[in-house]
């Protein structure tokens, strides 16, 4: 029953952050979260719902965002995100891991 | 921990959650679909394409809502609905599964909360893990703790290590309230007793060291019990002058319903007098006290033993007890944590070994239960193959199944005991009156440990007795069952029929338990006496609690056995002052030899003219006599101490009695002596027992024995009222409750047995039905039929019997200590047990045989 979370490209937890630092910018329903990634990455990250959901579960039980209905541009019900200060804390730490892993790689690469 | 609270909000909002969830992710697809609408697409397909991107949409909420609520707390509720329905849908197998567990959990409970009190329970004080009993240790043997009151006074007053020390003496009250006379146990303690157990009264006050001082009021503090059964619980006994022995006495407090003094059993003590009182009401006799004390705080108890020792040292050289002996004296110190008797343990052997015994029996009564209830689950599972099989192909796994089927048998265990627990009081009620409960310290009373035992064990059964069900009912070949032609596991059926064997073997182990028991007993009560147990009773007196002085008391005997002997119904009273089963020495009265029915060899019994005045005079036994005189007639001789010991002076011999056995295991008659009490020491006196034979049945008799009493002396109770038939019946109470326990526990291991067997026999023949109807289409009449599912029957219960047999051998090992006259290999116990199992067992083989010789092989052929 193994099934993944994150599309097979992103590291592990990875997700997560996208999504705390796209909320960064303002509260947003789950589309316009899919949407601003794609947009953003230029079509390459397509993050499906079966993965974006159960992402924004997992953030909201650990109370880094919170979850709150609204009316969406074109006035439909729709559920807003926000970031919560908790989850503003968590996207700083995980950007500097993230950064360092990054810069890590890199420097295997370069020198491999 | 934030996160452990969020999720509990989340699986209480479950149903919000997933609506939320469900309209998000609806939401999502629509804006989806608009997107690509607005790039051209017509709404039908740009509806299907949207679906159709974002792919599995159950799956996403579920993954989602997973994130949120433990889907296995969420599975686990399934599987109880899903238990729930399949236990209603088959009300007569949950019937007898939750009866069967019943049974076991219940009789379980009921033991545990009988041997809570000796092995977990606490007294009720304040720290009571600082109590202490200092018991003096001489240089050889064992400590006891038994002090004079000076001792007492000069360890209290000179100890650095104790924050209190108190002296107690346990005692018999004779109480008239109302004017109605009643024995009730009680206890002088010094003034400090009830701030040192750091107890609160309930009613009234405790007193104080104030109140122990020669001269003040006398004043008495009553349990709870006693305040309940003879004051009806009611506020205005405190103050009531009640009367103790003779002298009035002013209740002034009633103790806590939780205290119970320094004992776990029910013996303990109904009134509590302060200590300056005993002098005038306490037995002449007791003239040591045991002390209890508790240990300042910081102090070890082999601190304050060392203190104490060197205290006590001290004494004894200042008394001029300064030999080696006392040098060697130490005092050493024993928790009273846990009351007055100590827990189990090679300090108690006997009791150990009882309790052992008694628990090793409804350990395999419960283990019959769960065996017998894997049977029938076993049974069951054959016809759930289908459901089964069904489950596994729609995706569910292996280990799902089991948990589900585990899931099912914990629930029906959980059912059987609270079951259990309803018929716990009634259960354990029926325990108390086979066990000896005065010699055990067994005090039942159920509180929340009993729940959480009785909830531990039902978890435990359920999962013992579900486990090879579970496995083996989950091991489906899918393909043929689902193509409607399942195969009879061969495995299944040997399965079940060790199971049966198995519980075959522990009921024969029961069985020959109770036998053998039995048997013993049946030895023990051909036992002869030498006197005549039948229309006697006894009962106790105590004049010195009422304080009485020497002439009194015998002017008290005297009229007592006249006033008895005259009164109708009675045919003969006397008096000794030791119980009859004792020893070898006692002080009769004039006419004990008829009313007990010892026959007088020779000479007279004693008469009201032997008196203290007159010349000393004995009677002795048959054996004495030969030892002492040969074949000469001793009647008329002397008898002098320096000759025998029992003799305090110079004793002309009057009489020759028959010997008496004075206990059922005693192998030889007892050589006695007896002398008249009117000529013993005064000292060693002070109560009595009452001998009365009655002309009809002599319990009925009571009423006019207390009548009678009550005509000599108004305040005098009767103590420990009982026949001589019953005295010694109570000494073998330990066979006789034990073999009792056995039976029944035996009986219920053989009726679940029974219902094993039958269930699993019953279900061979309905999964044969198909065989047994060819081999019948073939030829093979009804009575072969029969024959054939007898004899499969027989061998399981055969194997059963092979694996019983060595295993009640070692078992009965257990009992044999009680036994008496008999080997625990003893052949014929061995073949009855064997007989009766075989005949119950083969009527539970019989229906279900008759009942495969009865297939119509059309019908059958037919079936599937």
């Amino acid at each position: 029953m193994a099934r993944t979370n994150t599309p097979p490209d992103l590291l592990p937890g990875t997700l997560d952050m996208l999504i705390l630092r796209t909320l960064a910018a303002g509260p947003k329903h789950g589309y316009g979260i899919a949407e601003r990634l794609r947009q953003v990455s230029e079509d390459v990250l397509q993050v499906g719902e079966s993965s974006l959901y159960p992402a924004l579960q997992r953030l909201l039980l650990n109370g880094w965002v919170k979850a709150e209905w609204g009316a969406s541009e074109n006035n439909r019900r729709a559920r807003y995100y926000t970031l919560t200060p908790a989850g503003r804390k968590r996207l700083g730490a995980e950007r500097v891991e993230f950064e360092r892993l990054v810069t890590a790689i890199q420097r295997v690469l370069q020198t491999g | 921990m934030r996160t452990l609270l969020r999720r509990l909000g989340y699986l209480l909002r479950r149903r919000q959650l997933d609506a939320d969830l469900a309209e998000e992710i609806e939401i999502h697809r629509a804006m989806v679909q608009k997107q690509l609408e607005r790039s051209g697409m017509a709404p039908d397909d740009a509806a299907a394409a949207s679906t159709r991107t974002l792919g599995n949409v159950t799956l996403a909420r579920e993954d989602a809502r997973a994130v949120l609520v433990w889907p296995w707390l969420e599975s686990i509720g399934q599987d109880l609905r899903i238990g729930m329905r399949w236990l209603v849908r088959q009300p007569a197998f949950t019937a007898v599964a939750v009866m069967t567990l019943a049974l076991g959990i219940g009789a379980n409970t009921a033991v545990f909360s009988l041997l809570d009190a000796s092995l977990f329970r606490r007294l009720h004080a304040r720290h009571p893990e600082e109590l202490v009993f200092p018991f003096e240790h001489g240089a050889t043997g064992r400590g006891e703790n038994r002090f004079t009151f000076q001792t007492f006074e000069r360890l209290r007053a000179a100890n650095t290590s104790l924050a209190d020390l108190v002296a107690y003496d346990p005692s018999r009250f004779s109480i008239t309230v109302d004017a109605e006379a009643e024995m009730r146990r009680g206890e002088f303690v010094t003034g400090s007793y009830f701030e040192m157990m750091g107890v609160r009264s309930l009613a009234g006050r405790f007193f104080t060291m104030a109140d122990d001082a020669p001269g003040k009021d006398p004043v008495a503090v009553i349990s709870y019990r006693y305040w309940s059964s003879r004051f009806n619980r009611d506020y205005a006994a405190v103050g009531k002058t009640i009367t103790v022995g003779k002298t009035p006495v002013t209740v002034i407090g009633v103790t806590p319903p939780a205290f119970q003094g320094r004992e776990l059993t029910s013996a303990w003590a109904d009134i509590m007098l302060p200590m300056f009182l005993q002098r005038q009401l306490g037995l002449r006799d007791h003239t040591t006290f045991s002390l209890i004390g508790r240990l300042k705080p910081g102090t070890t108890a082999d601190q304050a033993a060392q203190d104490l020792t060197t205290i006590r040292r001290q004494e004894l050289a200042e008394t001029g007890g300064a030999n080696d002996e006392a040098r060697a004296r130490e005092i050493r110190l024993r928790s009273a944590e846990h009351g007055e008797l100590p827990r189990l343990g090679p300090e108690r052997p006997n009791d150990t070994k009882q309790t052992r015994l008694i628990t090793s029996a409804i350990l395999i009564v419960l283990l019959v239960a769960c065996v017998n209830i894997a049977c029938l689950l076993l049974a069951r599972s054959a016809s759930r193959q289908k459901e089964m099989a069904l489950r596994l192909a729609i995706g569910a796994s292996r280990a799902r199944l089991i948990r589900q089927l585990l899931t099912e048998s914990i629930l029906l265990s959980i059912l059987g005991g609270l079951a259990g627990l309803l018929f716990l009081g009634w259960t354990t009620s029926a325990l108390m009156s086979v066990l000896p409960v005065s010699e055990l310290p067994f005090d039942a009373r159920q509180d929340y440990r009993t729940l959480m035992f009785a909830f531990g064990v039902s978890i435990g059964t359920g999962i013992l007795f579900g486990l090879v069900p579970a496995f083996t009912a989950s091991r489906v070949e899918l393909q043929p069952v689902i193509q409607g032609n399942p195969i009879r596991g061969a495995s299944r059926g040997w399965m079940a029929k060790s199971l049966v064997a198995a519980q075959v073997a522990l009921t024969l182990a029961l069985l020959v338990g109770a036998g053998l028991i039995l048997r013993s007993l049946d030895r023990l009560y051909r036992v002869e006496f030498g006197f005549s147990a039948d229309r006697v009773m006894t009962a106790w007196i105590y004049p010195t609690l009422l304080g009485f002085d020497y002439d009194r008391e015998m002017r008290l005997y005297r009229e007592l056995v006249d006033t008895l002997s005259s009164t109708p119904g009675i045919t003969a009273a006397s008096v000794s002052r030791m119980s009859i089963n004792r020893g070898s020495f006692n002080l009769i009265g004039p006419g004990f030899f008829e009313t007990v029915g010892i026959p007088i060899v020779e000479g007279r019994g004693f008469s009201i003219s032997d008196t203290a005045t007159s010349q000393r005079v004995g009677i002795i036994s048959e054996s004495v006599a030969g030892k002492y005189f040969g074949h000469e007639s001793p009647i008329g001789r002397l008898m002098t101490p320096d000759v025998d010991q029992r003799f305090s002076a110079p004793t002309e011999i009057i009489g020759v009695v028959k010997e008496i056995r004075t206990g059922y295991r005693q192998q030889t008659f007892t050589p006695a002596v007896y002398a008249p009490y009117t000529q013993a020491r005064r000292t060693a006196l002070g109560q009595i027992i009452v001998y009365v034979r009655t002309s009809a049945d002599p319990s009925a008799a009571l009423p006019i024995v207390r009548e009678a009493v009550k005509r000599v002396e108004p305040n005098l109770a009767l103590f420990d009222v009982n026949t001589l038939a019953g005295q010694l019946d109570q000494s073998i109470g330990t066979e006789r409750s034990t073999a009792m326990l056995l039976g029944c526990f035996g009986g219920l291991a053989l009726i679940l047995a029974s219902i094993g067997l039958f269930g699993t026999m019953a279900h061979s023949v309905t999964s044969r039905t198909r065989e047994l109807g060819i081999r019948m289409s073939l030829g093979a009449d009804r009575r072969s039929v029969r024959r054939m599912v007898l004899r499969e029957a027989l061998i399981v219960v055969a194997a059963g019997l092979a694996v019983g047999v060595p295993l009640s051998v070692l078992g009965t090992r257990l009992v044999s200590n009680l036994l008496f006259g008999v080997v625990n290999t003893d052949p014929p116990t061995m073949a009855a047990a064997i007989g009766v199992l075989l005949v119950v067992i083969l009527v539970a083989a019989y229906l279900p045989a008759r009942r495969a010789s009865l297939i119509d092989p059309m019908v059958a052929l037919r079936t599937e």
